[in-house]
Parts: C-alpha cells; sequence; structure tokens
C-alpha cells in the first residue's frame, strides 16, 4: 500500500508533464487554427473586394468603348443604350457585392463612395446624353451632327466621360487600399502567430523547468524518506535488541549465562497442575568461605566455571537455573524418569564437589542437594515447589551437608 | 540545487527563449520598406488649392506615402516654386507633383529633379518639359467650353434675343445690334489657364449661337447667300464679347474691372459675365451685388470657394464650373506613386469640370465635389 502510493507520488510529476503537453498542443492548435482561418477569410474577404471592383471597372470601360463608337459614328445609339442599360445593371449588382462585405476599412468605403457617387452622375448624365442625341434625332439633324460637326462627341468628352476616367482612379484607389488593408492584416496575423510561437515554446520550457524541479524535490523528498524509513528500521531493530536483551536479563542470571529463578517461575507455574516432572536443586556447602577467603571476585569466578561445567555435563538432560548466588535448580527432560532422575542428581553433586581451577587456584567445596518427583496438584505454585526444595536441601546441610535428600510426597 | 545553480539554469533558459524569440522575429520577418516621399507643390493659398492639398494628403495617407506640401504665393511666383524643387531634391523625394506657375522659367528645376532622378507630374496645367510623366488636370479650353454651354443657355433664353431670333429674315448682325446680348469676360493673370479658358468659352458660345441660328433658320450668309466659313462666323460673332479687360491676379482687381465695365457706357449692353477662375468670380460677384444688377446679369464662374457657392445659393452667381481639385491633388499622388514604382501610368488624365448651379447645388455628386473629405 505504502509502495503504491510511493510510485503514485513519483509518476506525479511524468502525468503533470504529459497534461501540460497535452494542453499547450490542443491551445495551439486551437490559436493557429483561429490564425488560419482568419488569414482565409481575409483572403475570401479581398477576393470578393476585387472581383466586385475589377467588375465595376469592365463595365465602365464596356459602357465608355460603346459611347465612343456612337459619337464617332460607327455605333448605334439605341443598341449602346441598351448595352448600357445592362452594363449599369451589371456594376449595380457589383456594387451590392461590395457593400455586403463585412469588415471593410473606412478608407476603403470611403474611396469607394466617391467611386459611386461618380459612377451614378455618370450613369444620369448618359441617360442625358442619349435624350439630346435623340432629340437631335428627331429634329431631323444627322445624329450628334452640329455646326462644326463632332458636337455630341465635345459634349461627351468634355462633360461626361471623365467621370468614368475619376471614378475608375476611384476604385483603382480602393483596390489599393484593400490590398494595404490585406497587408496589414496577414502581417497581424503573421505577427500574432509569432507571438504565439513563442509564449508556447516559452510556456513549454518554463513548464518542462518546472517540472524538472518538481521531479528533483519529488526524488531528494523520496531519498529522504527511505533515509528515514532505513534510520528508523535501524532504530526498530536497536529498540527490538535492547528488548529482548532486557528481557533475557528479566529471567538470566548475568554471572553465569543461566536462567534464573524468574524463567523458572515462567517455565514451570503453568506445568504445576498437569504435569510430573523431576526436579532437583544444588548448593555449594560453605560457599561462603570462598568469598570471605578469595573475595566476591573469585567466587563469582568460580560460580561461572561451575555453572559452565554444569551445562556442559548436563544441559543435555536439564534445564538448568541459577536461581540464587550459588543454588542451582535443574528440570530435567519430560524423558528421564525418575531413577534415571536419581542417578543424574548423583552426577551433578559430583561434578559440582569436583575440584575446580579458577584463576589458576585449585578450588573444591562439596554441595548438598534435594530432588523432587513431583506429581500434579502437589504445589500450588513455584514458590511453595522450591521451598519444599529448599527444606529438604537445607535438611540435608543441616545434616553434614555433601548429601542429597528426596522430597517426599505428603 | 544550490543558488548558483539555479540561477545558471534559468540564465540558460532565459537565453533559450531570447534566441527563440531573435530567431523567429529575424527569420520570418518580412524587410521593412522605405517609406516613399512625395512632394506636393501648388499655386497658391486659396482654397481650391486647399482641396488639391487635401487630396494629396489622403492619397498620402491611404499609400503610406510622406507628403511635403507647399505652396507658392500667387499664381505667377514660379521663384518659390524652384525654391521648393530645390529642396525637394534636397530632401531626397521620389517624387514631385506640382502645379505649375510658369513654364520655361522652371526648367532648370525640372532638369535639377529629373537628374537627381525624381519623377515629376505636372497637375493643373502641364509644362513643356520633356520628362514630365504625366498631367493630372481638368481640361481649360474644355471647361471653357462647359461654361459656354451654359451661359449661351441663359444669353439664349434672353427674352429681347429670343424675339429677334424669331424674327424672319433676321441677321446676325441683328442679334447684336438688339444691344442687350454682350459676354463681359474677366480673366485672370496666368495665362495658361486663363487663356484657354477663354478661347474655349467664345468658341463654344459661338457653337451654341450658330446651332440656335440654324434651328430658328436664321441668315447668317449676311445676304450673300453663300455659307460662312467658320471663322467668318467667328468674326460674325466676335462683337457679342468683351474681353479686352484687364487681367487680374486678386479679388479687388476683378471687383475693379467688373465694376468699370458693368457701370460703364456699354454696361447696360452686358447680359453674362464669364469669370474665369477663384479671385475673378469673386471680384466680379461683388461688383454686381454692390451695383444690385443680381438677376439681371448673370454670372458664370469658376471654382468653388465656400463664398462662391454663398454668391450661388444668393442668387449673385448663376453657376460656376467646378474642376475637381481634390481628385486631381489624390490622383497626382496616386500616379506618382505608381511612376517611381515603374508603373505605366497615363501620359495624362482629365479630371472633368462639372457646371454647378442653384439647381444641382444638392446632388449627391455635387456635394462630393464641394465637400470632399467629409462624404
Amino acid at each position: 500500500m505504502a509502495k503504491a502510493k510511493s510510485k503514485t507520488s513519483h509518476s506525479r510529476p511524468y502525468v503533470f508533464a504529459a497534461i501540460l503537453l497535452a494542453v499547450i498542443y490542443v491551445i495551439n492548435t486551437l490559436l493557429v487554427e483561429r490564425i488560419y482561418w482568419n488569414n482565409s477569410q481575409v483572403s475570401r474577404q479581398t477576393q470578393k473586394t476585387m472581383n466586385s471592383i475589377n467588375r465595376m471597372n469592365g463595365e465602365l470601360q464596356n459602357v465608355n468603348s460603346n459611347v465612343l463608337h456612337v459619337v464617332a459614328g460607327i455605333g448605334d445609339i439605341h443598341q449602346a443604350a441598351a448595352d448600357a442599360r445592362l452594363n449599369f445593371h451589371n456594376i449595380h449588382e457589383a456594387m451590392e457585392d461590395f457593400e455586403s462585405i463585412e469588415g471593410i476599412s473606412d478608407d476603403a468605403n470611403r474611396r469607394y463612395r466617391h467611386a459611386k457617387a461618380m459612377i451614378n452622375t455618370y450613369n444620369e448624365r448618359l441617360e442625358q446624353f442619349q435624350e439630346m442625341w435623340n432629340k437631335a434625332d428627331t429634329t431631323g439633324k444627322a445624329a450628334g451632327a452640329s455646326a462644326f460637326g463632332g458636337d455630341m462627341n465635345a459634349l461627351y468628352t468634355q462633360d461626361i466621360y471623365p467621370l468614368q476616367v475619376t471614378a475608375q482612379e476611384m476604385l483603382q484607389g480602393t483596390i489599393e487600399i484593400v490590398n494595404r488593408d490585406t497587408s496589414k492584416k496577414m502581417a497581424a496575423n503573421t505577427k500574432t502567430s509569432y507571438l504565439l510561437m513563442v509564449m508556447m515554446l516559452l510556456v513549454a520550457v518554463l513548464g518542462e523547468v518546472a517540472i524538472f524541479f518538481i521531479a528533483r524535490r519529488a526524488k531528494k523528498a523520496r531519498l529522504e524518506l527511505e533515509e528515514r524509513e532505513k534510520n528508523l528500521a535501524e532504530v526498530d531493530a536497536k529498540l527490538k535488541s535492547t528488548r529482548q536483551k532486557a528481557n533475557d536479563l528479566a529471567v538470566m542470571n548475568v554471572l553465569t549465562g543461566m536462567k534464573n529463578r524468574y524463567a523458572l517461575d515462567n517455565d514451570v507455574s503453568e506445568r504445576l497442575e498437569s504435569d510430573r516432572f523431576n526436579i532437583a536443586v544444588f548448593d555449594m556447602d560453605n560457599f561462603r568461605s570462598i568469598n570471605d577467603t578469595y573475595g566476591y571476585d573469585f567466587g563469582d569466578e568460580y560460580l561461572a566455571t561451575v555453572a559452565e561445567k554444569l551445562k556442559d555435563e548436563f544441559g543435555n538432560v536439564a534445564e538448568i537455573y541459577n536461581i540464587t548466588g550459588n543454588e542451582f535448580c535443574f528440570l530435567f527432560n519430560k524423558e528421564i524418569s525418575e531413577s534415571q532422575a536419581m542417578g543424574i542428581v548423583q552426577n551433578i553433586q559430583a561434578v559440582m564437589s569436583s575440584p575446580f581451577e579458577v584463576l589458576n587456584l585449585a578450588v573444591q567445596l562439596p554441595c548438598s542437594g534435594a530432588v523432587y518427583h513431583y506429581l500434579p496438584g502437589d504445589c500450588l505454585n513455584v514458590n511453595s515447589l522450591l521451598v519444599k526444595l529448599d527444606t529438604a536441601m537445607r535438611s540435608a546441610k543441616m545434616n553434614g551437608g555433601n548429601m542429597i535428600n528426596t522430597v517426599v510426597n505428603i | 540545487m544550490d543558488k548558483s545553480t539555479t540561477k545558471k539554469l534559468f540564465r540558460s533558459v532565459a537565453a533559450c527563449a531570447l534566441s527563440a524569440t531573435m530567431l523567429f522575429s529575424g527569420s520570418c520577418g518580412k524587410p521593412k520598406e522605405d517609406k516613399k516621399t512625395i512632394a506636393v507643390i501648388t499655386k497658391q493659398d486659396i482654397s481650391f488649392w486647399g482641396e488639391v492639398k487635401k487630396g494629396a494628403e489622403d492619397a498620402g495617407n491611404e499609400l503610406g506615402i510622406d507628403i511635403i506640401y507647399n505652396v507658392a504665393t500667387s499664381d505667377n511666383d514660379y521663384a518659390s516654386q524652384i525654391e521648393f524643387i530645390n529642396n525637394a531634391i534636397k530632401d531626397k523625394v521620389d517624387a514631385i507633383v506640382i502645379a505649375p506657375n510658369g513654364d520655361a522659367e522652371l526648367n532648370d528645376a525640372y532638369q535639377r529633379a529629373s537628374d537627381a532622378g525624381i519623377k515629376l507630374i505636372n497637375i493643373n496645367s502641364r509644362s513643356s518639359f520633356k520628362d514630365i510623366v504625366s498631367c493630372v488636370s481638368s481640361s481649360d479650353t474644355d471647361a471653357g467650353k462647359v461654361a459656354a454651354r451654359h451661359s449661351a443657355e441663359i444669353v439664349l433664353n434672353n427674352a429681347a434675343l429670343r424675339e429677334v431670333f424669331a424674327k424672319e429674315g433676321a441677321t446676325a448682325k441683328d442679334i447684336f445690334d438688339v444691344g442687350t446680348g454682350a459676354i463681359l469676360i474677366i480673366g485672370h493673370t496666368a495665362e495658361a489657364t486663363a487663356e484657354p479658358r477663354i478661347e474655349g468659352y467664345k468658341e463654344e458660345c459661338v457653337n451654341q449661337m450658330v446651332l440656335k441660328a440654324q434651328e430658328d433658320n436664321i441668315d447668317l450668309t449676311g445676304g450673300s447667300g453663300r455659307q460662312p466659313s467658320e471663322s467668318e462666323l467667328k468674326a460674325a460673332f466676335e462683337p457679342c464679347f468683351i474681353d479686352d479687360t484687364q487681367r487680374c491676379s486678386t479679388i479687388d482687381a476683378a471687383y475693379e474691372e467688373a465694376k468699370k465695365y458693368l457701370s460703364g457706357k456699354d454696361g447696360k449692353k452686358i447680359l453674362t459675365v464669364f469669370a474665369t477662375n477663384t479671385n475673378t468670380t469673386l471680384g466680379v460677384c461683388k461688383a454686381i451685388q454692390e451695383l444690385e444688377l443680381a438677376g439681371k446679369v448673370h454670372v458664370v464662374g469658376f471654382n468653388s470657394d465656400e463664398q462662391e457657392i454663398n454668391y450661388l445659393r444668393s442668387g449673385v452667381a448663376d453657376g460656376l464650373v467646378v474642376q475637381n481639385p481634390y481628385t486631381i491633388g489624390y490622383v497626382g499622388v496616386s500616379y506618382a506613386n505608381k511612376a517611381v514604382g515603374d508603373n505605366a501610368i497615363p501620359s495624362a488624365l482629365d479630371t472633368g469640370v462639372t457646371y454647378v448651379d442653384a439647381d444641382n447645388l444638392n446632388d449627391d455628386y455635387i456635394q462630393l465635389l464641394l465637400h470632399p473629405d467629409t462624404y
């Protein structure tokens, strides 16, 4: 569970990086799409504007050409008038197209308005011109004729034709403004796209840097956590060891390394009611004389030597306890019978009473003991058990020592 | 991570970002184009040239061109114009758009400009210099003719004259003997524009008179039965015109000249006055107003100064031949721009004239001509 959580926290910067990149990609895509759409829109608008203005220009040229043919005497005024009506119809359609285009600048609109006023006046004057021509026809003069000839031609070129050429110049001006506006819009879009790219790059770089730092920090935190866990484990192990030692010390005699009386209590208490076993205690006779003669350190060394010997000799047949200073208790294994126990206690007495070399001195003390063939329910507790054993052993000592008494069951 | 490492890292990131920015802006950007400069030089500080200036400046704004505008002190002040050309050469302009106050007088300055690679465009009137690329103007002769058509209409609608025309067996001599058909012409001093206007005016007036005479079956043969030649006809109608007047450069001069004739011994014969520019029109109208001749003597003037329009509204002037100064300025700069870019342009463009009277004063197109900057 903890590992899973740790794994999640380790991958968090990378998940964040992935999300950040995805977000940048989506935003970038949307903005690029918008710029592309804007450019397309500008192109379409420009194309539509150019188409409508070019159509106006073309139709104006057609009108002018037809009228010039008429005034030159090589065209028919009625046909020219019919064509002109169609031409101006087309021009008005183109005007409607132009006026329906959104987003045309004020400059372009203003220039177009100038052109429109000129075109409309050109149309009106052409209609008046046609009326005058018809009137000349009906009054019997040759169409377009005058006192010095070419009068209608002069009327057209002086009064009417300049409107057509200036209108075309205004339309040309409109085209130039639209081109300028288109260039400006395109340039603005290009600038925006570059700005966007730089911003996205910056965001990506900064994001990656942030992720780098977050990852580093997370790694550092993880290492610190691992270090702390390691330290904690060490402390825990030490604590366990200390606790074990403390426990051991509570049930062990420090001098002999044997279990003490409390250990005996623990081991035997529960068996008092139900088990049958053999137990014996031994004690050096007059051990005090050793302490008094050689000092307590020597006495301790002597006991340790005896205890070591006892463990070597009898550790496999009995659990040995050092229940007081020089008193040893032997709790025989279950498979040891009473008779075997009796034999072993004899051996124990022999071993304990044998000479020991302690600090280059040979020392030998007799010992006394008591053996108890315990039956279930004989004692209420370990204390009463030991009282019985001690009483029997004391009795032996009082009788001169160096002997073994048996606890008699009552 | 210690502080210095963090600083180094941030410095690297900042350097990368800056490099990227410079890469984008440097490699993808369009090289900046030099802005063109065009000098516009006009004749004098009156409203007509103010409109030309507006047109030129609008074209400059729309096309992204710097305009340097200069105006001479009067319409015969070519000395100032030579200085303006010299300054334009020093300023290394791309083109000069000029309404010349002289012809041969400007040739040396033109030559220096041309040698410096400057394109030359005329407006209003054309100089004879060989390297003039184009001229944007309204034809002065045609403008005179347009004025004449409307003047003739006024003359021919005169009741006394109509009676003479209608009289059986009347001759051209009879027409002028009636004594109320004289046309006073007050011209301005700039010959280049004044004389073609007067010539055109007179020519078309005669045309219209002849047409009317033919319509009314008036004998123009002088009783000989022989169809007269063009020159004979012109000579026959010549007494109709009082054009030996002093050429005037100011409003006051025109006023004095008009007043002199209108209140002189032949004053009552004058039916129409033709004034050839703004100053002469204003001077004539002032005299008409002062002599209380409005409605009796008909004035056909030139151009569209605000004061002239006021005279038109008040009935002192019958009509004004209005040029298209805004378009002249606009197209002049537009052509100069194209010429600088070596694009083909017409060698001349006639922007035309329009006759404005009380009837059409409020028409859309007339409003455009009068107020182009707010239309």
